[in-house]
């Protein structure tokens, strides 16, 4: 099989970048050995939060950090393109690079953040947050939503909040099984009369309210399940995060898995890729778990595989390691350093990754590939957790590498 | 850097590598419509730590498993679900199956019987009456068409009609043929010959092969399984050392054979596996290597749609069948989402899953009516039963299609 790119790993950075190139008219296969972290997601793709310092001294500072990598004067035009690209898909993200927006998280906090699903609570910053009584209401039974904390987290800002839950006979059914009590399974209960039901229970525990707070469960059923829920309830409502799995992830997975495959892209799920064959310094092709000696060769090879939930990262008593291409990976030698004790504290390991160079191009053994590119959550020197820049990181070298492979700039306005 | 570890510490399939992310049950299609279903990570391997504990704690409800095996292609680690689940049916499950599972597991016993008698069979199996005794007395859904039985087996055509002209070729292949094609749809393996033969490869059969055991194994009939199984790698054994490939036509014996024997039957096909392939694999492969060329009717009009049987996407095959099929200039090949049609097999005969089944594969017959194809084509046998049952469509396997395609002299020709 021979393609012009092939890219192992389909989460947020194989999709990107894939979609990238094949709107570039470039024959793309996405290799993806499960589904990716994208089902955790909030919502809210996370560029800086301050924390790691200023991001315009980023490159004096931390060097080796992904955006000194990628240069911050390209990140607006990333970002753009970003939100391009998911509009295409079927997503629309507001928000705008320059001005983080603050969300909340499933526990109450409100976090940074600078592209946000449409729907979602969000507000420019705290002076914002609701005069008036917010209610934030529960699905009875449902395992991945606790109302109570998103109220204390409202309510240590000053804000007046009540909890409610509400259930109906479509969703209790669900809980003939109790552990299939899910977002993903209350979500496609959502649909026809049943979203007008819920609106009426809504209403009646949020008299007086100013905001009615959802746990994110809208979609998957109806497609616009919320709209006809915030048209019937008398006060705003807005939807929070779940616990995974997310449904707008779900979702989110499933438009830029779908959008990537309309542009002609093929996508092989539940594959892995094993090993590689290298000609003349260069690799020529891979081999994976379902093809066998079947080879997928193209000109260039992208690792987006991610950190270490989707295996990008392997980590044993003796190190930390790159499971395809046994690529040079940043960690700390001294394993007593690896983790803080604290689980709040800095987590050392959230920064490994592999080494890449100014082009993003991976090394085996100190030596540079030129056509093996990283990017996304594999690539090291990030903290996704501390500095709360996990999408901003994984978009910015996925475009990155599209842009390495084609030898010029992406521009919104030549992608269709 | 990984052996050390790696290597040894892997619990049979992968169990304890499940990190309770919940993925799988966002991508179960009976989750989606039966709320008895404890969902795969409950009944995967969840489950499995109380069941190791105690057998006590088996929950019945691990019969609606369709063994699709969709949680397994979703799940990020590599945690084989659907193979956990089958392997508790077998070992935790009612020990003593239901006559009528028994009568639906034998597919090669009662074939053989069916075929002899098929014209009364048929016209008996259509009949209002005899399907409200079966349903009735067996528990097999009135609803259901029950797949028509040939009356020359496939067997019995190849040795009076086929056998003798393939000593001709010079290079030859073994066809595992299975059920389907030997006792419901000879026309498939009639279609295979033509195929093969163009290209130049003659056709041999296995010494009374057996069933491939894949509704054995569904239906808890173990012993049985590994019998047949047993008996087939042996066979398959003796081709391989004869220099054949081992070629099939049938999704679900491909992976049984290859995949299943080893995991849930613990047999060990290791020196055999990797020459077992679907059909459209192996021409496939000559093609891109440039062994072989394809000629088509310059007369042949087709618009067909693809849809991806569970076992085809476990496999992660359908790229094969679908790039030879888009080789034929006269076809138009729209890609159908990837979803469970809801037969898988033998559930959907069962009067306690009917109703799941036609809900699972209610929104795949959906699209296709609004496409408005005549020609749905896919590998599986089970899946073309439910779709004629369900649609409008009739389904064809790409081997069948590629044959009608072909145009044989001009192939032959070519590969002289
Ligand atoms: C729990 C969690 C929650 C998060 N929430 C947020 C959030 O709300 N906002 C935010 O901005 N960021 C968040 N992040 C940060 C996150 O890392 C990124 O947003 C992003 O989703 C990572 O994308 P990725 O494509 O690099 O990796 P992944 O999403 O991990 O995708 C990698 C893919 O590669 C596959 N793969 C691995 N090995 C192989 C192989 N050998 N062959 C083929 N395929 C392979 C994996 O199965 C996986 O599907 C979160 C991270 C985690 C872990
Ligand atoms: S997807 Fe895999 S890891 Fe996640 S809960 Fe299911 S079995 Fe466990
Ligand atoms: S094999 Fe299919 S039916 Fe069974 S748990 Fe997995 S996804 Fe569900």
């Amino acid at each position: 099989m021979k393609y012009d790119v092939i890219i192992a790993g389909g989460g947020l950075a194989g999709l990107m970048c894939g979609i990238a190139l094949q709107r570039e008219g470039r024959r793309v296969a996405i290799i993806s050995s499960g589904k990716s972290a994208l089902h955790f997601s909030s919502g809210s793709l996370e560029l800086w939060n301050g924390a790691g310092g200023s991001l315009e001294k980023i490159a004096e500072e931390k060097p080796t950090h992904p955006y000194a990598i990628v240069g911050t004067e390209h990140l607006e035009r990333y970002s753009n393109l970003t939100k391009d690209i998911f509009a295409a898909a079927g997503v629309t993200l507001t928000g705008d690079y320059g001005c983080n927006h603050l969300r909340l998280s499933p526990i109450g906090a409100m976090r940074p953040a600078w592209l946000t699903v449409n729907g979602f609570y969000t507000v420019t910053n705290e002076d914002e947050l609701p005069k008036g009584k917010v209610v934030v209401v529960g699905i009875e039974g449902f395992l991945d939503f606790y109302p109570e904390y998103v109220a204390d987290g409202l309510r240590l800002k000053g804000v007046e909040c009540e909890v409610a839950a509400v259930t109906l006979p479509a969703l209790e059914v669900l809980r003939e099984s109790a552990t299939e009590m899910r977002g993903v399974n209350i979500s496609r209960a959502l649909r026809g009369d049943v979203v007008e039901q819920l609106a009426e229970r809504v209403n009646a525990v949020s008299a007086g309210a100013e905001l009615v707070l959802l746990p994110a469960v809208f979609g998957l059923g109806d497609e616009d399940a919320l709209e006809r829920v915030a048209a019937r309830v008398s006060c705003q409502v807005k939807v929070v995060p779940t616990a995974s799995a997310s449904v707008v992830g779900v979702k989110m997975q499933r438009q830029l898995t779908e959008y990537f495959t309309l542009l002609g892209g093929t996508f092989l799920p539940g594959d892995k890729v094993k090993s590689y064959r290298v000609e003349q310094g260069l690799i020529a092709g891979v081999c994976t778990h379902n093809h066998g000696d079947v080879e997928f060769r193209a000109d260039s090879f992208v690792l987006a595989t991610g950190s270490f939930f989707g295996r990008g990262l392997v980590a044993n008593p003796d190190g930390v390691y790159e499971p395809i291409f046994g690529a040079d990976v940043d960690y700390d030698a001294d394993r007593a350093e690896w983790c803080s004790k604290s689980i709040l504290d800095t987590q050392p390991f959230q920064r490994y990754g592999v080494k890449v160079d100014s082009h993003l191009r991976v090394s085996i053994e100190s030596t540079t590939i030129d056509n093996l590119y990283a990017a996304g959550a594999v690539v090291g020197g990030a903290d996704a957790v501390k500095e709360g820049c996990g999408a901003g990181v994984v978009v910015s070298t996925a475009l990155m590498v599209a842009e390495e492979i084609l030898g010029r700039t992406l521009c919104e306005t030549n992608v269709k | 850097m990984k052996t050390k570890y790696e290597d040894k510490n892997i619990s049979a399939n992968n169990f304890e590598q499940c990190t309770k992310c919940t993925i799988c049950t966002a991508y179960c299609p009976v989750v989606e419509v039966n709320p008895l279903y404890p969902g795969p990570k409950q009944a995967g391997p969840d489950g499995e730590r109380y069941r190791l504990k105690e057998p006590m704690y088996y929950d019945m409800g691990l019969k609606y498993c369709l063994n699709c095996k969709r949680c397994e292609v979703a799940c990020p680690s590599g945690v084989r679900i659907g193979d956990i689940i089958a392997l508790a049916k077998a070992k935790n499950g009612p020990k003593i199956p239901k006559l009528r599972d028994v009568v639906l597991a034998n597919t090669d016993f009662v074939g053989s019987v069916a075929t002899v008698v098929a014209p009364v069979v048929n016209t008996t199996l259509r009949m209002g009456a005899v399907k409200k005794v079966m349903d009735v007395t067996l528990g097999v859904d009135h609803h259901r068409t029950m797949p028509a039985y040939a009356s020359q087996k496939f067997t019995t055509w190849f040795r009076k009609e086929a056998a003798a002209k393939q000593r001709e070729f010079e290079r030859s292949v073994t066809y595992f043929h299975g059920c389907y094609a030997n006792y419901n749809y000879p026309q498939l393996g009639k279609d295979l010959v033509k195929l093969l033969n163009a290209i130049g490869y003659g056709v041999n059969l296995m010494e009374g092969e057996r069933c491939c055991g894949v509704a054995k194994i569904v239906n808890g009939l173990m012993k049985d399984a590994t019998r047949d199984a047993k008996r087939n790698i042996g066979q398959m054994r003796r081709a391989v050392e004869m220099g054949d490939q081992i070629v099939t036509t049938s999704s679900t014996c491909t992976f049984t054979l290859r995949d299943e024997y080893e995991h849930v039957l613990g047999l060990d096909n290791s020196d055999v596996r990797d020459s077992i392939s679907l059909a459209t694999r192996f021409i496939y492969r000559l093609v891109e290597s440039g062994q072989v060329r394809l000629a088509f009717r310059e007369d042949f009009r087709m618009r067909a749609a693809y849809h991806s049987a569970c076992h085809i996407e476990k496999l992660g095959w359908s790229i094969y069948s679908t790039t030879l099929l888009k080789m034929i200039p006269g076809m138009e090949l729209i890609m159908l989402p990837s979803q469970c049609c809801g037969i898988a097999g033998t559930y959907g005969f069962k009067k306690e899953n009917y109703k799941y089944s036609q809900a699972i594969g209610r929104p795949l017959f959906d699209h296709i009516e609004k496409l408005g194809v005549e020609i749905v084509t896919t590998e599986c046998e089970t899946c073309k039963w439910q779709i004629e049952m369900s649609t409008s469509a009739k389904v064809m396997n790409p081997i069948s299609i590629l044959a009608e395609a072909i145009d044989v002299e001009k192939t032959r020709e070519l590969n002289k």
